[in-house]
């Protein structure tokens, strides 16, 4: 267990800085600016939010999952909610991150638990916000739910509460917790990649189904359904490149919940669930490839285990972020406080 | 069916879903039910929590506002559609604040403060593509702007591209722009069948992406052409238009994006078998942003079936909520054809 635990991590980790470079750009674009597809940790260009970060070093998305881990440990897991603001908080004083990072949703939450009228709160007189159905939620979660150890629906529940902090809304709610079920079922010994894929879509159901009764239903597209859509692209395309074009033109890979979440599944059966292909087909879809980067690699790790990363990866990311991932995996596989 | 009839029928369709979808913007099809006790085929006033509250019902908002003004500078110009002409015509749109303040979409706002020398830089660094500017305010203004066209549907494609990179420079939103004025041009043709229009929608999809990757900014996202025929292949594979209208939103969605709301355009024309008046209800009661969604659809549909597709009431309802004169737009635009 430990050893898919200590995957998922690196993998999630993995897939944010490899993807922190690739962001924004086209596909063509990021083999025209890096003379080729990315396929190892790059320092990112001065055009892309991660500029200024070395090669290696994470973003948004796998510093605020590390922190709400911590949290989550310290505060003993009696109040999900508590670990999630106590996280963002944190999160938001890091100077490393905030200004640098921070996505519009966690924006305005982050604003919100600290009293402050800001731009982000301007619109709370509207109905609904549809705009805020982005991924902000689902791309942390893998390594949060990691604290099921394999319980799906305990994982699907941890996924709502902490997703719901920030991105109270259904179509955000549905993508978290279609990573954590898929994440944890990945955490079983035997699984396949079958088991895995369906396990997204009962998450994605489920958090649909939690999302639209306990808190706003938005409107946009459907994951279950974009995620069906995405599955039935990577198997009937007849190559990889097919696959990996026909997935980013039809089901999109912007930071909305219902594109980042559904092309991360089509990538995975795309590529057959290889662990490093996988990632670096994420890396090079283009747009948001961290986040959809380091979704592929938190299930994908979780299912084939820390050992089969390339050696080297755990010490980068661990040096280069001042992380101990293999501390944390110990910590959430057997209980404990972070120091 | 004159040509004037298909111009007036343009400017009422998109006046008319504009006017409608104004009242259920963000809601999703079922919320839309809720809150007025079923589907939506009238003119209403919105409610208080939508950005078009305080409309009477009847009344447009940015869409068919920001469109017609720029076809009464384009008439000033005497039919010339050049870039000063589509500058013009944004300045003189902000300057009511009826309009620009309520509903400017963030594209547009961010262009019109930057031609006002108000910049306001939302990155402290450049960023290498802007793609959330991949926006459906391109497409939603363009259909009567079509019209100038007389059915030359390459000149339209063109005229199109001139009037919408001064807000919306990127291949995404570019391609959302010709597809729908592909498809008003070809609709003006009085021998143009449904299928036809379609073809032509998917024609301009693919060369406007093509021309704005050659001389705009290439963005990463969704192909607008590709969705457009998903969106196509939804609306002939289900058995009815409720079924299409639900199937659309949930796999090709109705958002600000340009990559979703024109190929839900098409999707609906189609599952309504171009009736114009069915396929602008299906645009109001999509969700998320109907009157643009109506607004497209209307213009197409509008023109391909002329004025006379419409109740009686509509023209006069939409002259007298507004201030306008259609009729006479619709000659003024009639009298600058070659």
């Amino acid at each position: 267990m430990k050893e898919k635990v200590l995957g998922s991590l690196i993998g999630a980790a993995t897939g944010d800085a490899m993807g922190a470079a690739t962001e924004m750009r086209t596909t063509q674009q990021i083999i025209e600016r890096f003379g080729g597809p990315i396929t190892t940790f790059v320092k990112p260009p001065s055009d892309v939010f991660a500029r200024g970060n070395q090669p290696g070093e994470v973003t948004d998305d796998f510093s605020m999952a590390y922190l709400t881990c911590l949290e989550m440990l310290n505060t003993g897991f009696e109040d999900y909610d508590k670990a999630a603001k106590d996280a963002l908080i944190v999160w938001s004083e890091d100077e490393r991150y905030f200004e640098q990072f921070v996505g519009p949703t966690s924006r305005a939450a982050i604003d919100r638990f600290k009293g402050k009228k800001t731009e982000a709160t301007k619109l709370d007189w509207l109905f609904a916000d549809n705009s805020k159905a982005t991924n902000g939620a689902a791309m942390k979660m893998s390594p949060i739910s990691l604290f099921a150890l394999g319980d799906v629906d305990k994982a699907i529940d941890i996924a709502v509460k902490i997703a719901s902090v920030t991105h109270d809304n259904n179509l955000s709610v549905s993508a978290a917790a279609a990573v954590a079920a898929a994440t944890n079922v990945a955490l079983h010994e035997n699984v396949t990649l079958k088991q895995i894929v369906d396990a997204a879509i009962y998450g994605a159901v489920k958090g649909d189904e939690i999302g639209r009764k306990n808190y706003k239903t938005l409107a946009g597209p459907s994951i279950v359904k974009r995620v069906k859509l995405a599955i039935s692209i990577a198997i009937n395309s007849k190559t990889k490149e097919e696959a990996m074009q026909e997935l980013s033109d039809v089901i999109g890979n912007s930071a909305m919940a219902y594109e980042t979440l559904p092309i991360a599944i089509g990538i995975i059966v795309a590529c057959d669930g290889e662990l490093m292909d996988s990632i670096i087909m994420a890396v090079n879809i283009g747009y948001d490839t961290d986040s959809i980067a380091t979704i592929v690699g938190g299930i994908l790790g979780a299912y084939h285990g820390a050992s089969r990363f390339p050696d080297d990866y755990l010490d980068i990311i661990n040096k280069v972020n001042k992380y101990d991932l293999e501390k944390l995996s110990e910590l959430i596989v057997e209980g404990g406080k972070y120091d | 069916m004159t040509k004037f009839d298909k111009i007036l029928g343009c400017l009422v369709g998109g006046a008319a879903g504009d006017a409608m979808g104004a009242a259920t913007e963000m809601r999703t099809r079922q919320q839309i039910e809720e809150l007025f006790g079923g589907y939506v085929t009238e003119f209403l006033a919105p409610p208080q929590d939508t950005f078009a509250r305080g409309n009477k019902a009847g009344q447009v908002t940015d869409d068919f506002s920001l469109a017609l003004t720029t076809v009464e500078k384009i008439v000033e110009n005497n039919g010339l559609i050049n870039r000063d002409v589509g500058v013009e015509s944004l300045i003189a749109w902000s300057s009511d604040d009826n309009y620009f303040s309520r509903f400017a979409g963030p594209t547009t706002r961010a262009a019109i403060n930057a031609l006002k020398g108000n910049t306001v830089e939302e990155y402290d660094f450049k960023v290498v593509n802007d793609n959330a500017k991949a926006s459906n305010g391109s497409a939603m203004k363009i259909s009567p702007i079509a019209l100038f066209s007389n059915g030359d549907v390459d000149k339209a494609i063109e005229d199109a591209f001139t009037i919408v990179t001064i807000s919306h420079d990127n291949n995404i939103s570019i391609s959302a722009a010709a597809a729908v004025a592909a498809a008003t041009a070809k609709a003006m043709d009085v021998n143009a069948t449904l299928f036809d229009v379609v073809k032509a929608g998917l024609y301009g999809a693919q060369k406007g992406d093509e021309i704005g990757r050659e001389r705009a900014q290439t963005y990463a996202g969704p192909s607008v052409y590709k969705r457009m025929k998903l969106a196509i292949d939804i609306a002939l594979r289900t058995e009815t238009l409720s079924e299409a209208i639900d199937e659309i939103a949930d796999y090709i969605g109705s958002g600000l994006a340009a990559a979703e709301a024109v190929p839900a355009v098409f999707g609906l024309i189609v599952a309504a078998k171009g009736d114009a008046v069915e396929a602008i209800q299906a645009g109001v009661n999509i969700g998320y942003d109907t009157d643009t969604v109506a607004t497209m659809i209307g213009g197409i549909l509008g023109t391909l079936h002329g004025i006379q597709a419409f109740p009686e009431n509509y023209l006069p309802l939409l002259d007298e909520a507004n201030g306008y004169d259609l009729a006479k737009t619709a000659k003024d635009i009639e009298g600058l054809l070659k």
